[in-house]
This record gives structure tokens, sequence and C-alpha cells, in this order.
């Protein structure tokens, strides 16, 4: 049995003349949450619709679970996200989920009450009465959350599952999909990449249709070697070579303009001073800075590798 | 009135005289001129009826949400029964109130109408369901259900205009391309005979299955 959930060989999806994807050749490993991240038009959606078999690829082949996108064996073994699909608007929602369980191969009964357990885990049993057209956008996509942990799925596929919704929603969501995770193998697109920091193991970094990198999260993060400031406004230039002349400080990274970010790593063997050293630097310099994190985050790591 | 020699001359003007004499000589007459408006509805009413078996819910990706749960195959094929299901019910439950009607009406409305019943409901039915299938194909090609329909109707006039012309230059070589539409056998339906329902109810399958096979190779390969 591999130990790849997802397989790719040579895939390739145009649209017209206009390539989306070309040659991504990435194992998707069982077990773990995977990202898939990159920025606007960098093919993650239509990556992940290859993954799912909603597209057909132009060139190359994919594998979900060692079997095509489509397969009759995967029925009940994926469960799907899609990031722009509505539901039927005139059939109660709790309905709609009751159907989709029977689909899965639930009976009638069981159908019901698997439908009412979705609908719990994203606080909307109260609403399994009402159609699409009385719900609002954000519970709409809680909706669409619950029909993707219907079962007990092998591999569960999320497009943006936290886009438009409230802190406290996305925070409960994580924390559903975190408590899969233990079970499950799960694939996350997201623009937000904290998201995919909190949540994932690895993560696939797209850029312009290509596979740029397909790493750990914890290689791109280096949680013990760096600060990450918010600053009150952009960092000038200069700050780069006040930092370098500290013993302690092996690189300086400053955020885009409008980023007001500033990332500083040190040595490993600098010991716990090194910090105090940093912070007292920047207030010696007159650089105030409203958050600080220990650790460079994924955000400032992709967006440096992106370019 | 419908059964009387004048207005059998009036109708021979505009239909097919053997059609009429099948329909209106010793049969119920209200009964047998409901069956030829209804057999003169079917195209329309299907091509408009039968056009969101996959459409709409192409457009609004609603597939989505099913194609973990079930496979391509089973949703075109699922689709294609549930609208020949629901427009032949709608045919039978219209044809068992003219029938009723045609019982109140016509003299020995009773006994001619349940002579004729079972085989107006076959032949209805028989009728439909290619163009049903016409429409699985139609729907699978587009986004909503308006343009299924409109494409339906579109392909259906312009093949009925291609057909007349083609009848101008060539009887012989019309009839054969009329057989691309499924309306060629109507004038078989119509004349209610078991016999004759039997040999056009032969094609029915082939109908089905050019138009079915056709849809499911878009089906089958297209973006959802």
């Amino acid at each position: 049995m591999s130990e790849n959930i997802i397989e790719t060989n040579g895939l390739a999806k145009s649209f017209g003349n206009q390539w989306a994807l070309y040659n991504i050749n990435v194992n998707v490993k069982k077990d773990i949450t995977t990202g898939l991240v990159g920025p606007n038009g960098a093919g993650k959606t239509t990556l992940f619709s290859l993954f799912c078999g909603f597209l057909k690829p132009t060139k190359g082949s994919v594998k979900i679970l060692n079997h095509e996108p489509d397969h009759p064996l995967l029925r009940g073994r994926i469960s799907i996200l899609p990031q722009d699909a509505s539901l039927l608007k005139t059939i109660p929602v709790g309905k709609q989920l009751t159907m989709f369980a029977e689909l899965q191969g639930f009976k009638k009964r069981l159908a019901v009450e698997e439908a009412e357990r979705v609908l719990e885990m994203v606080n909307l049993s109260s609403s399994r009465h009402k159609t699409a057209d009385q719900l609002s956008h954000g519970m709409l996509k809680r909706i669409a959350i619950a029909q993707a942990f219907i079962g007990t799925p092998d591999l569960i596929l999320l497009d943006e599952p936290t886009a438009g919704l409230d802190p406290g929603t996305t925070d409960n969501i994580k924390s559903v999909i975190r408590s899969l995770s233990k079970n499950t193998s799960i694939i996350i697109t997201s623009h937000n990449l904290e998201v995919i920091e909190d949540l994932c193991q690895q993560v696939i970094i797209l850029k312009e249709g290509r596979l740029h990198s397909d790493e750990k999260v914890s290689d791109l993060t280096a949680r013990t070697k760096a600060l990450t400031f918010r600053l009150e406004q952009d960092a000038d230039n200069s700050i780069r070579s006040v930092l370098k002349a500290l013993d302690i400080v092996t690189e300086v990274k400053l955020g885009k303009p409008g980023q007001h970010r500033l990332v500083v790593h040190y040595s490993s063997d600098a010991g716990q001073m090194a910090e105090i050293e940093i912070i007292k630097c920047l207030a010696e310099n007159n650089i105030p800075y409203r958050e600080m994190i220990r650790g460079e985050r994924l955000q400032e790591s992709v967006t440096d590798r992106l370019g | 009135m419908l059964s009387n020699a004048e207005t059998g001359f009036i109708l021979s003007l505009f239909i097919d005289p053997k059609v009429i004499q099948s329909l209106f000589v010793g049969r119920a007459p209200t009964f047998s001129a409901y069956f030829y408006l209804a057999m003169s509805s079917v195209p329309m009413f299907v091509l408009l009826a039968a056009s969101d078996q996959t459409a709409n819910d192409i457009g609004s990706k609603y597939l989505r949400f099913l194609t973990p749960r079930c496979n391509r195959l089973e949703i075109f094929v699922g689709r294609f029964f549930g609208a020949t299901i629901l427009i032949s019910f709608a045919y039978i439950l219209v044809t068992i109130i003219a029938a009723l009607i045609s019982m109140a009406v016509d003299n020995n409305g009773v006994s001619l109408v349940l002579a004729d019943l079972p085989l107006v409901l076959v032949s209805l039915v028989l009728y439909l369901i290619p163009f049903v299938a016409f429409m699985s194909l139609c729907s699978v090609i587009v986004g909503s259900a308006g343009l299924s329909a409109l494409m339906g109707v579109s392909v259906y006039v312009v093949m009925l205009v291609i057909i007349s012309v083609i009848g101008i230059k060539s009887k012989d070589f019309a009839e054969v391309i009329s057989y691309i539409i499924p309306n060629s056998t109507k004038f078989q339906y119509l004349q209610l005979s078991w016999v004759k329902m039997m040999g056009a109810s032969l094609l029915v399958p082939i109908y089905v299955v050019a138009y079915g096979l056709l849809g499911w190779m878009i089906f089958s390969k297209r973006d959802i």
C-alpha cells in the first residue's frame, strides 16, 4: 500500500491556449494535513479540482487512494468542500445533507442522525429546516463544510474552508478540522496562511501554474531562531545594517511596502539573551513595534519564497 | 361532430387522411382529438420540460456535491430516467383526465375510450422517450436549463427546415434524413394500431442509445 494518498504524474491543465497548471509531479502523504498555497492565479483551485475529478487533465494523470478520481471505489472514502458550488435553493438544507448521507450508504434513519451530527459540528442545528435562500453567505459556507464531514472518509479536501467566515466561526471550523485530522488525511487550500500554519504539517506551494516547492511547514517557519515584528510603520533599509551589526544576528528581512514587517534571524547558539538584545537594539534606534512573534511565520516565509 | 364526414373533409386538408381514418372512424372522437393534440405537443413540451437534466447543476456546480458520492454515469442515467418518469407521469395524468371527459361527452364513450386508453398511454410514453434522450444530450453541453432548451428547440427546428428543403428535391432522401430527429415515428403512432406502435417502438432504444452515448461521451469528459 502506497504511503501517498494522492500521486500526480506530469499533470497539466489548459483552458484554451492558457496553461493553468503545467507538469505537476506531487505526492501528498497519508495521515497528515497538507496545505496548498500560492498567489491568485497560481493554480490552487485548478489542482484541487483535478484531485476531486471536477476537471479532467489535459495531460498527465492523478491517482487518489490508488484510483482515478471519479472511480466508484472512492465513493464514501473522500469528502470534498468545493469553493463555489451552490446548494439547491428549494430543499431544506437538513434534507439535502440527509440525501448526501444516504448517497454515501447511510440508511434513512441513520442518514437523518448523521445530518444532525454534522450540522451540530458547525453550530447550525437550528437551521436544518431552512432553505438556502433563507441563510446568509457565512451560514451556507458552514453547511457546505458540514456536508464534507459526513461519514468517515479517508481523505477530506477543503477548498478555502475559512473564506468568508467571521473569526469566531473560523476558530470553530479550525478546531473541527484539527480533531478530524487525527484520523483522516486532509488537504486544504487557503489564502489565509495562518490557517495553513495552524492546521498543516506539509505545504505545497504553487507559482504561476508550476510546483514551486513541497515542504514541511516546520522547515518553513524556523520557530526557535527568529523574531518577527509587526512595526508601527515600514522600516527603513538602514535598520538592516544596524541589526546586522549585532554578532548574534544572521539575517534581516524587511516586509514589502505596507506590510510593516521585520524578521530577524539569529544564530542558534546565541542563548536566551539574543531576543533581549534585538529588542533593545530596536528601542535604541527608535523603531517602535506593535507585536512580536517568536519564529518566522509561514506568511513571511512563503511571501519571501514567492518573491 | 368530430366524426362526421364534413369535419373529416376539413381535417384532411391539414392531417394525413390515413391518420384521420384511424383516429376518427369507430373511435371516441374527443379522445382521438386529444391524442392527436398530445402527440403534436410532445416535441415542444419535452424539449422544454426535459431541458434541465444536468444543465443547471453544471452551471451552479451543484454536481460537485454529488460526484464524491455517485459517479458521473449514475448521475447522467439517473437524470434521464428521472425526466422520463416525470414527463410520462404528466402525460399519463392529463390523458386520464381527457379519457374521463371523453367518456362523459362521446357516444359509447366508456367502451371506446377504455379500448384505446392503454394504446394511447403506451404510444405517448414511447414517443416522448427519444425526445428526453435528445435533451439529455443538449443538457450536458451547456450550463443552464434555458440555454439547453434553446439549443434543443433550435436544433429541432433547424433540422425540420433542412428536412423540408431536402424534401422538395428528393422525398426519399428527406425521409431517411428525418430519422435524425425523433419525430420520424409520429405517423406510425398516430394510426393507433398495436402493430404500428410496436414497429415504431423498435426505434426507441436506437434513439436512446444514440443520443445517450453521445451525451455520455461529452458528460464523462467535460469539466463540471
